[in-house]
């Protein structure tokens, strides 16, 4: 083994021909490890504003949090608040037509139920029904119409007496060609 | 494994006690910059870099393409600047160091197999640096303690005692190493050239 090759010293023609051609492969020192630690200052600075945003976010959290609990429980209607909501809705589904001979022509008589909403209870025990009237007889309730909601009616039911008819031909075509 | 590869990784083994050697365990300058550095002294830390950049080319170099041993070098560094503080005896930092570096040159390889067959080094590469890329494949073909050695001598530039000062390997591994290298590197070219 020449020394060249171990220390440098001396000569080799064939080894210095190696390190020239190979040294194009060699480690640049123009590069820079990529690495930087931050300056404790900037460090310490950066911890702080971020320790502030997130005390930030937090504040926003429980102010959103305290916000939505507050409207939940003002728009909930309590026991003592809630008066009785009365709506006007009809005892059955049975219209009585002016149009027809058979109904009153008199003002309409519109029966009221009474909804008055039940406490909020903690515990799952048996609903109570809560009336607020005894229970009447059932009576033909009527409906009065404006003028505008009878024509409408009318020619609701012109349509439908079209749509009869046609229905109607078309099923005794059907059963006379099936004939 | 061939018998070649199997002395060539016997010699991998670190320096132990050998009486040439003492003086350089002994007396260790880097241990002050490694203090600094392992305190967050960008400065010391640069010079870490300076110092073993090249041994840690030189070792990714043996191993991965070339295009790819520049970052391999970063990767080692970040590696480095991490974990400084957890290096307890700074009289190892060389060996250390060269041990991240064929550790990363391993997982590189594990990652990248199918890229490396491929050898995507033969694509960008400039004309003028066909021949060396030629020789380096030769060399990166030779049992890996090998061409290490060869690699941090005829690449980096680096002279025997400095290899084994660099690497913590022994005066007579290096020695070893570069003779054997050398004789199947002559080998090789010389196939090469038949052909």
């Amino acid at each position: 083994m020449t020394d060249y090759l171990w220390d440098k010293t001396g000569s080799d023609a064939e080894i210095e021909g190696l390190e020239n051609m190979l040294a194009a492969l060699a480690h640049c020192p123009d590069l820079k490890p990529a690495v930087r630690r931050p300056e404790p200052a900037a460090a310490e600075g950066t911890n702080r504003f971020s320790i502030f945003k997130l005390s930030l976010g937090f504040a926003f959290a429980g102010l959103v949090i305290a916000a939505a609990a507050a409207f939940v429980i003002l728009s909930y209607p309590t026991k003592r608040s809630a008066a009785a909501i009365e709506l006007p809705m009809p005892r059955s589904n049975k219209i009585v037509s002016p149009l027809s001979a058979d109904g009153p022509a008199t003002a309409p008589q519109v029966e009221r139920a009474s909804f008055v909403p039940r406490p909020k209870s903690k515990s799952r025990k048996p609903r109570r029904v809560v009336r607020s009237a005894p229970p009447r007889k059932e009576r033909p309730q009527v409906l009065t119409l404006t003028a505008e909601e009878v024509d409408a009616y009318r020619q609701l039911m012109t349509a439908l007496a079209i749509t009869s008819t046609q229905l109607k031909i078309v099923k005794d075509t059907i059963n006379g060609t099936e004939d | 494994m061939t018998d070649n590869q199997l002395t060539g990784e016997l010699f991998l083994l670190p320096r132990e006690h050998n009486a040439h050697q003492e003086d350089a365990v002994s007396t260790n300058p880097d241990s002050a910059m490694i203090r600094r550095a392992a305190s967050g002294n960008e400065e010391a830390f640069a010079e870490l870099y300076r110092k073993f950049a090249p041994m840690v080319h030189g070792i990714a170099l043996a191993r991965v393409p070339r295009s790819d041993a520049d970052d391999l070098v970063q990767e080692v560094f970040i590696s480095v600047h991490k974990n400084l503080n957890s290096l307890r005896d700074h009289r190892a930092i060389g060996p250390w160091l060269a041990q991240i570096a064929r550790n990363r040159a391993a997982d590189f390889y594990r990652r990248h197999r199918t890229a490396y067959e491929l050898d995507d080094e033969m694509a960008g590469r400039d004309r003028s640096a066909d021949r060396a890329f030629e020789v380096m494949e030769l060399i990166r073909a030779l049992p890996v303690s090998y061409s290490e050695t060869l690699t941090l001598r005829l690449v980096e530039g680096m002279t025997g005692p400095e290899i084994a000062r660099r690497t913590g390997m022994t005066h007579d591994s290096v020695r070893v190493n570069l003779n054997r290298g050398m004789k199947m590197l002559r080998k090789a070219l010389g196939k090469e050239t038949e052909k």
